[in-house]
């Protein structure tokens, strides 16, 4: 396979996971919550915590 | 008890005795049911139990017995090799073959070298065992080939790489927001999901890491381990744990945010991508030097065929053709120039950068370039017996070959995998159980990353690319080591024997000094000198009239002429008579020989041969000639005194010519009046008082002194030299290639030292670390990655060296 057709396999591929994520949840996938990622850094310190 | 027959062929046997006594010392090895050694065809039999004895044996046994056992050679190129453990696989394979003497696998060049036996095992059966270890060993491509086929590997690697990069990115996005300096970054909530993550890692992981798992499974079946196994394990059991911690996440209704390790396994597999990438692009440059060799080579020839000029391609250019070669050109073949003068650019073959002036009766070297005149040339080798592809065969054997320091860290990295994946599953055991008790977590990320770092790449790459950086820089500056344990063994080198005539000196007598008698000129003595010995044949009158012609000055046909043998000659040249020869001659003439017998004791001190000269039975002069030093010996000699080297020259000429000429360039010890066979006396002489003596000599009546020598040098230019004689050619044919030689051979071991010291310091500084706890582990990915092309990167410095010249300053 060509370089060209590797990019392009890996750009549709991100873009297919993006969709598929859309059509499941039906969130914007470029949607950020900061309280959840806060929420998983607090867990993940008390969790080494522990 | 099993039966087994083997033959070998034999070389050095001189009679019937010599035959016996191979019998009798074979059938003494424990195992031998039957030695018979057949003198005619220099064969030997031997009928053994495989069991108790091998092939390898009756070799060791043969040579011990003071023959040779003549071996077939072939190299193969291999392909499926990932690291230094693949190639030590391979090579212990190979050897323990029946019929196979040794194989040497070069992991940086991809190739391996077997001397092997025909009768014993034929090439199909050495496909067959390697292919059962998962490789595959294919006989050996052109360069064209090989640079080819690397570019395809080099394609898809990037195209693997930049898949795997696209889609690990967003992982590696999600981590790098972990750090409190980095919390602001927005992070898209669709990363965070496990299930997104999960999606992004899987092709990366068993698509891009596909041929980790395949290299691992080739390994671990016939029951070893390389490189493969430890990225494939690490990687794998990340992956497998994410998912698990992913599955737990859903079970528990979606709870919280599990800590994955999807990225780390995503980006381990991209970087170690990366760093073979960048290995494969090196390890392309380290062969430059035979690519650069061989794309010098003319591609077509201008030859005269049934008297037609016509242009061939340069393989139909057959021995005895007529070529014709313009200035600007290339000269295609080697050959002798039958018509034509001209300055030619040789520095490809002889590294010396001022071209060779050429005229009719000289050799012509191909792939030089004829600079200004027309040449015509009668091919005397093509094809493969061309100087520059000896050359090149012996650049890639030398690039094939091993060193000596290289099998001490094959027979680590040999072992060096299965002592990690025990230190890796040690270090999970004390973190679950010690440190972190119950906290698989805390106990697997030492674990992933022990088996990341660990790798032995650097180690397996850390000589051979230096020696194929080395030996290809060495060729282009006109030495050819013959193998890589030449060049690590010339720096070992404290004693430089050198031969006098042709080594230290031109070999070519020369007109040196001329002394007139009152009523006579320098020009009118040399003028009849010259014209009167111009029918001579003797070397010294050679000298002579070569050198008076380029004086400018005129050369008469004489009307007389006579030899007088150990005398001189008598000639009779414009119209007057003249005689020149030794002091007999003039004994016999009844010439007062007093006023000049200073003048002739002290030329000849220098060394020179003095010959009088007398024009009418009146003394006119006296012209000397000598074999002149050549211009760079001196310097050349003061360099090899810098390097702390005593300088020796070996001459069978007598003891005042041979301390003139010693004393003129700076020897520190001269034995003179020895005959070619004692030369090998002296030269044991010196070693048994420990000492390591490079022999340098012309290669063809030194040869005994150079094999005697630990290192034997043939010096010479271009074509004349014999390659085939010594352990290190000089192709440039001055001594300063001498000091090169040891130069490089220090640096290129410096180097292959400072590679090893980085390989093994990077592998067990980084399992403690890693042990511990102190490394994520993509960064042990990145880590491994960076450790295996800054050993390839610190090889390619080799390729740069420039060594200093007495005066210059050091360029490194």
């Amino acid at each position: 396979m060509s370089i060209k057709i590797w990019v392009i396999s890996g750009i549709v591929y991100l873009f297919i996971i993006m969709a598929g994520y859309t059509a499941i949840t039906g969130e914007n996938p470029l949607q950020s919550d900061r309280e959840e990622h806060n929420e998983h850094e607090e867990s993940t310190a008390a969790k080494r915590a522990v | 008890m099993s039966r087994k027959e083997a033959s070998l062929q034999v070389a050095g046997m001189t009679c019937a005795a010599c035959a016996n006594r191979i019998e009798k010392g074979l059938s003494k090895i424990e195992g031998v049911q039957e030695a018979s050694v057949n003198f005619a065809v220099e064969k030997t039999k031997v009928v053994y139990d495989p069991d108790q004895t091998n092939v390898n044996e009756f070799a060791e046994r043969i040579q011990k017995l003071g023959y040779e056992v003549v071996h077939d050679k072939q190299t193969f190129d291999i392909s499926g090799m990932t690291c230094a453990a693949c190639a030590a696989r391979i090579e212990k394979r190979l050897n323990q073959m029946d019929g196979v003497s040794k194989a040497a696998v070069n992991f940086a060049m991809e190739k391996v070298t077997v001397d092997y036996d025909q009768g014993q095992v034929t090439t199909d059966e050495m496909e067959e065992a390697v292919d059962k270890l998962g490789y595959t060993l294919i006989p050996e491509r052109s360069q064209e080939d090989t640079a080819g086929s690397r570019e395809k590997e080099v394609q898809y690697q990037t195209g693997k790489f930049l898949f795997a990069a696209i889609l690990s990115l967003p992982l590696l996005w999600t981590m790098v927001t972990h750090f409190e300096f980095t919390s602001f970054l927005y992070v898209p909530d669709m990363l965070m999901n496990p299930w997104v993550q999960l999606a992004l890692a899987l092709p990366v992981q068993f698509v891009v890491g596909a041929q980790f798992y395949r290299g691992a499974y080739k390994a671990l079946r016939s029951k070893s381990a390389n490189m493969d196994v430890l990225v494939a394990l690490g990687t794998t059991v990340a992956f497998l744990y994410s998912v698990f911690l992913g599955y737990e996440w859903q079970a528990s209704g979606r709870e919280g945010m599990p800590e994955l390790y999807f990225e780390a396994a995503a980006l381990i597999i991209t970087l170690v991508i990366l760093g073979k990438l960048f290995e494969v692009r090196a390890k392309g440059r380290t062969s430059q030097a035979i690519q650069k060799l061989l794309g010098m080579q003319a591609k077509t020839a201008r030859i005269i065929r049934n008297g037609e000029e016509k242009e061939v391609a340069v393989e139909e250019v057959i021995s005895g053709d007529t070529v014709i070669v313009r200035p600007g050109e290339k000269i295609p073949v080697d050959g002798k120039i039958i018509k034509g003068e001209s300055a030619v650019d040789e520095a490809l073959i002889t590294g010396e950068s001022i071209p060779v002036d050429k005229k009719a009766g000289d050799p012509a070297i191909g792939a030089t370039i004829n600079k200004n005149g027309m040449l015509t040339i009668e091919a005397t080798k093509v094809g493969k017996d061309t100087a520059l592809s000896q050359i090149v065969k012996v650049v890639e054997e030398a690039q094939g070959s091993k060193a000596d320091i290289q099998r001490v860290a094959d027979k680590v990295s040999g072992i060096f995998v299965p002592v990690v994946v025990l230190l890796a599953v040690g270090a999970f055991l004390v973190w679950y159980f010690l440190v972190s008790p119950g906290d698989v977590r805390a106990a697997l990320v030492p674990m992933i990353t022990i088996l990341v770092i660990a790798c032995p790449c650097a180690l397996g790459l850390a000589t051979p690319t230096s020696i194929m950086a080395g030996s290809g820089r060495a060729a282009e500056m006109g030495v050819l080591f013959k193998g890589g344990e030449h060049l690590e063994n010339t720096r070992s080198i404290d004693t430089v024997v050198l031969d006098k005539t042709g080594t230290v000196t031109k070999g070519e007598p020369e007109l040196t000094d001329v002394v007139v008698q009152k009523g006579f000129t320098e020009q009118e003595v040399l003028s009849l000198a010259a014209s009167a010995e111009k029918n001579s044949e003797h070397p010294l009158a050679e000298a002579i009239v070569k050198g008076v012609k380029e004086k400018g000055i005129e050369v008469f046909e004489s009307e007389e002429f006579e030899a007088l043998p150990g005398f001189g000659i008598r000639s009779v040249t414009a119209g007057r008579s003249v005689h020149a020869g030794t002091r007999k001659l003039m004994v016999e003439l009844e010439i007062d020989l007093e006023a000049v017998e200073d003048t002739m004791a002290a030329l000849e001190t220098e060394g020179k041969t003095a010959m009088l000269i007398a024009v009418d039975r009146r003394l006119a002069g006296i012209i000397a000639v000598a074999d002149t030093v050549k211009a760079t010996s001196k310097d050349a000699v003061d360099r090899l005194h810098d390097l702390g080297l005593e300088v020796i020259m070996l001459t069978g000429d007598n003891e005042r010519t041979a301390a003139a000429i010693g004393k003129q360039v700076g020897i520190d010890r001269v034995i003179a009046e020895v005959v070619p066979e004692q030369k090998v006396d002296e030269i044991k002489k010196l070693q048994q008082t420990g000492r390591k003596v490079a022999m340098v000599g012309d290669g063809i009546n030194d040869a005994p002194a150079l094999a005697v020598a630990d290192i034997g040098m043939a010096i010479g230019t271009g074509t004349d030299v014999a390659i085939e004689a010594a352990d290190v050619t000089l192709m440039r044919g001055d001594l300063h290639s001498v000091a090169d030689s040891i130069q490089l051979s220090s640096k290129t071991m410096r180097n292959i030292k400072q590679n090893l010291f980085f390989a093994f310091f990077y592998n067990s500084a980084s399992i403690p670390v890693a042990a511990i706890g102190l490394l994520a582990p993509w960064v042990a990915g990145a880590a491994m990655t960076f450790s295996s092309v800054s050993v390839v990167l610190n090889a390619l410095r080799l390729q740069r060296v420039k060594l200093p010249r007495r005066g210059e300053e050091h360029v490194h």
